[in-house]
């Protein structure tokens, strides 16, 4: 085993390398020109490409992925990324191309995901609901992240989230 | 989204690019190319971002080993963050982006190019974004 020091580190130090200042001596310093900028996001703008099929398709995984775990007593590290990478994908694409009440909800229900602790029939349950809002939200062509109707799935969806935090604290009698 | 990434590049006056789908297309791009900065996405197939980003800094064949690495991905949470960072790349760029976003990490790396560091166990930017006035254990760096 190796030697360490009274701090806990090997004794072997580590090499260190200064910054490789190349590309910046090809290219000069100072942020991009705000015409070029300015003429990207008019670009990412008026991408119109429809993402429905997409976006269905990784709803599908997920489904796939829930019906997988409710037969199946997943743990969590083999069952988060069957429903994790297509909700990214959701949040990601959605978002790129305009679908902004869709990457909303995505996005907040990716960051649940990525918190929980375990998975149960009750982030099943939370799931589930979140596939149908966004089915419903296409179906409906709701894009707007201020639409009404799309604000009242969002939270219930928000609801049910602390609900389920609710219940793991009071399981744990805090 | 390759495209639109690619189409955004372009109107922010990148010159060059070259483009692969995957990590291991990545890499023999990266190796016969040997770009100014790397822009990869987390999740392909079958060689992902981060298997891209390992051999961008470990394997024999990189032609350059300390390029600016962007990771970019929908994952924001944290873990996914540290864990990105502790492959090696420079900056993390979450999707969806806007121009304004991506010209930044750009300008970022290119305005702040990272000292590097290596262990046995790791070879990457330096983490270290703020020098510590207050740290009262050894200083570990040959050159510090």
């Amino acid at each position: 085993m190796a030697k360490k020091d009274k701090y806990g580190y090997k004794e072997s130090l580590p090499r260190f390398f200064k910054a490789d200042v190349e590309l910046q001596k090809k290219v000069g310093t100072g942020s991009l020109d705000n015409g070029s900028v300015g003429k990207a996001q008019a670009y990412l703008d008026s991408i119109k490409t429809d993402i429905a099929p997409q976006l269905r398709e990784s709803l599908m995984l997920m489904e796939t992925a829930l019906a997988n775990a409710r037969e199946v007593n997943y743990g969590r590290e083999e069952f988060l990324p069957d429903v994790t990478k297509p909700l990214m994908d959701i949040k990601s694409v959605s978002g790129m191309f305009h679908e902004m009440m869709i990457c909303r909800v995505s996005s907040f229900v990716l960051t649940f995901v990525e918190d929980v602790r375990k998975f149960d029939a009750d982030v099943t349950q939370i799931l589930m609901a979140y596939v149908k809002v966004v089915k419903t939200l296409l179906d409906l062509g709701i894009k707007d992240e201020t639409n009404p109707h799309g604000q009242n799935f969002i939270n219930e969806i928000r609801a049910a989230t602390k609900r389920y935090y609710d219940k793991q604290a009071a399981a744990k009698g805090g | 989204m390759l495209e639109v990434v690619i189409n955004s590049l372009k109107y922010l006056g990148v010159g060059q690019v070259f483009q692969a789908r995957n990590g291991e297309s990545g890499f023999q791009q990266f190796v016969r190319q040997k770009p100014d900065i790397v822009i990869t996405d987390w999740e392909m197939e079958p060689v992902d971002g981060l298997e891209l980003v390992k051999w961008i800094r470990l394997d024999r064949m990189s032609p350059r080993r300390t390029v600016p690495v962007i990771m970019m991905t929908g994952y924001a949470a944290g873990p996914r963050v540290a864990l990105a960072r502790d492959r090696g790349i420079t900056e993390f760029l979450v999707k969806p982006f806007t121009a304004n976003e991506l010209a930044r990490r750009i300008a970022y790396v290119i305005d702040h190019p990272r000292d590097f560091v290596e262990t046995y166990e790791f070879f990457g930017p330096d983490r270290r974004r703020r020098k510590s006035q207050d740290y009262q254990g050894p200083e570990r760096r040959n050159d510090e």
